[in-house]
């Protein structure tokens, strides 16, 4: 572990994880967030390969990759929502979740500054130096909790959200134009 | 740069964390929430698993407490699938807002 080689897998895999995760959460087809679903699969037991874990690996492409896909394909066909195009919530949710994204990103990333010497301006800077001599990696468990806690607590923000949402809808909008006509 | 270690793991997992909660928040259909919810259980695994690695000597109870994640994660899928079937007979959709509104 470690090698070079190893840096180019990880780093490949890693992005094609990522870029398997958003396309399940944001492919605008059913079908095309399950076949990213069965992608992402295939590449997270890529990345258990990686970490010395092959035979989790295996156990996850044969249990997950295979069998919840088809499991899934066929609920899929079966309740005949196959086309069925993306909804999501309304799109200061979305633009909300993105800045929070960005947000815990930056927070993230913050940390790899270390890796290249020019992190004399990080406020993180500060939590490293006094855990160093204590645990090693309590100066990233930091921004990894920290990048949790917040989590939690925007999704709890958004769920209690309350929007313009079914006023605003054509489905609802109709529904009362009908009450009103009766 | 060359050299992977845990920090690179666990950011990867951080990532795929926010990826799957931002998902299961934003998303309507609850298949779409279900996959999402995996997501972040495939971020908890390589989680353990990097430290598992990259630890002292917990390599075994990493891959074995990562099974186990996985087996409970595949359960709690199969019987939320099931509940989403049971769901769609009755209501004749999977959308989360509607079927709230409908409760209302």
């Amino acid at each position: 572990m470690g090698s070079s080689t190893d840096a180019g897998y990880f780093y490949i895999y890693a992005v094609l994880l990522i870029a398997g995760a958003a396309g399940v959460v944001f492919s605008p087809r059913m079908f095309a967030a399950l076949c990213s679903f069965f992608f992402m699969l295939l590449f997270s037991s890529l990345i258990y390969g990686l970490l010395n874990a092959a035979f989790l690996a295996v156990f996850q492409f044969v249990l997950c990759g295979l069998m919840l896909c088809l499991m899934l394909f066929f609920i899929l066909k079966k309740i005949t929502i196959w086309m069925l195009p993306l909804k999501i919530a309304s799109i200061v949710k979305i633009m909300f979740a993105i800045f929070v994204f960005g947000l815990f990103a930056v927070v993230s990333f913050f940390y790899v500054g270390f890796e290249f010497g020019s992190n004399s301006g990080l406020f993180i800077h500060m939590f490293k130096e006094k855990s160093a001599d204590i645990i090693d990696f309590s100066g990233f468990l930091f921004s990894v909790s920290l990048a949790v806690i917040l989590t939690l607590t925007v999704c709890v923000a958004l769920k209690n959200i309350e929007l313009t949402k079914t006023e605003n809808l054509p489905e609802y909008a109709n529904e009362k134009e009908g009450s009103q006509n009766e | 740069m060359n050299s992977i270690g845990l920090f690179h793991y666990l950011i990867l997992a951080v990532i795929l964390f926010i990826t799957g909660m931002i998902g299961a928040c934003v998303s309507r259909n609850m298949i779409r929430i279900v996959m999402s919810l995996f997501i972040v259980s495939v971020s908890v695994i390589i989680n353990f698993l990097s430290f598992g690695a990259y630890g002292s000597g917990l390599n075994s109870g990493a891959n074995v407490m990562s099974v186990f994640v996985l087996v409970v994660t595949i359960l709690q899928i199969s019987a939320v699938l099931a509940l989403f079937l049971k769901v769609y007979h009755s209501n004749e959709y999977l959308d989360v807002e509607k079927i709230k509104d409908k409760e209302n």
